[in-house]
């Protein structure tokens, strides 16, 4: 029993480490004049630590093929409002 | 009684299908809160793009301790939660509770940080209006993404304490079992949401014009 709450905590508590050192790196970095490459690297890292839990802690990496279907629809959709609106009001900026 | 009879809930025959449902309903429920979440994102990437430098020196006005600390708080949740989740499911119930009852003091200790943050805020002025502190054109777009982002995310937050509070509640009074009960997993994949979502968050907020 012990022992398989030992590997219970070790599991988990590798991913929350690893999302300890993204938090420490990305705070960081945001002290370095990088201009836009802040908010790239700040992006970046926050998709990464969002992936983790996704993956690991949520599960979605060793999931049902229905489940990553529903999850993909979300990201889907996402990004497809995103790209529609921004090519709309990127189109106005450039055009001003 | 049988597992099967103690979780199994109508309209479900069988205990595998009825967590295959709850699982596939939390997932679509979680998509369709991306989503929701993400149109404000979208909001926030058009008035950025409109005010580019009026973000970036608005947002050195927001607490980026207080920021910092609450990630750090809402990832430890996370981390507890996903032991629970286990737990509950290799029928560890005592370690399952234990947990669920950390995740659930964590996130008391978001709201309680995230209060102090907030009289600090309204006290520096940051509340958008009339008397609002900050002159640059802008700011206040910041302003009140940065209240209608955090304060969202705090009522999804309290919901989710309210959800755990009621696992903790019915599972230590024995009421229910949590080993194969989907109330645990749907619980657990709430919470890593509200998790997911401030950590998308936290750069677009508190590390705003550091250098």
């Amino acid at each position: 029993m012990s022992s398989k709450v030992y590997e219970i905590w070790r599991r988990n508590v590798l991913v929350w480490f690893a999302l300890l050192i993204l938090l420490t790196l990305t705070f960081g970095i945001a002290h370095l004049p990088l201009g836009v490459g802040n908010l790239v690297a700040g992006l970046v890292i926050a998709t990464i630590k969002a992936g983790l839990v996704v993956m690991i802690f949520m599960g979605l990496r060793s999931a049902d093929t229905l489940i990553k279907l529903a999850a993909a629809a979300g990201i889907f959709w996402l990004i497809f409002m995103f790209a529609l609106t921004l090519s709309d009001v990127l189109a106005r900026l450039a055009d001003k | 009684m049988s597992t099967a009879d103690r979780v199994l809930q109508e309209p479900w025959h069988e205990l595998s299908r009825q967590r295959e449902g709850a699982t596939f309903g939390i997932w679509v429920f979680l998509a369709s809160e991306a989503l929701f979440f993400g149109s404000l994102l979208l909001v926030y990437a058009i008035d950025r793009i409109s005010y580019p430098q009026a973000f970036i020196t608005a947002g050195r006005d927001t607490d980026i301790w207080y920021g910092t600390i609450n990630t750090a708080v809402l990832m430890t949740s996370s981390l507890t939660m996903a032991v629970a989740a286990q737990a509950a499911e290799a029928d560890m119930r005592r370690l399952a509770i234990w947990c669920l009852a950390a995740t659930g003091a964590l996130a008391m200790i978001f709201l309680v940080l995230k209060g102090f943050e907030y009289a600090e805020d309204l006290r520096k002025n940051l509340w958008p209006g009339a008397h609002f502190a900050l002159k640059a054109p802008g700011a206040q777009l910041f302003f009140a993404l940065y209240w209608t982002l955090t304060g969202i995310h705090a009522v999804h937050l309290t919901i989710g304490l309210g959800l755990i509070g009621r696992l903790i509640a019915m599972g230590a009074w024995r009421r229910i079992q949590l080993r194969e009960n989907p109330q645990v997993e749907v619980t657990a994949l709430y919470w890593h949401l509200v998790d997911v979502i401030w950590i998308i968050l936290y750069p677009l907020i508190y590390l705003m014009g550091r250098s």
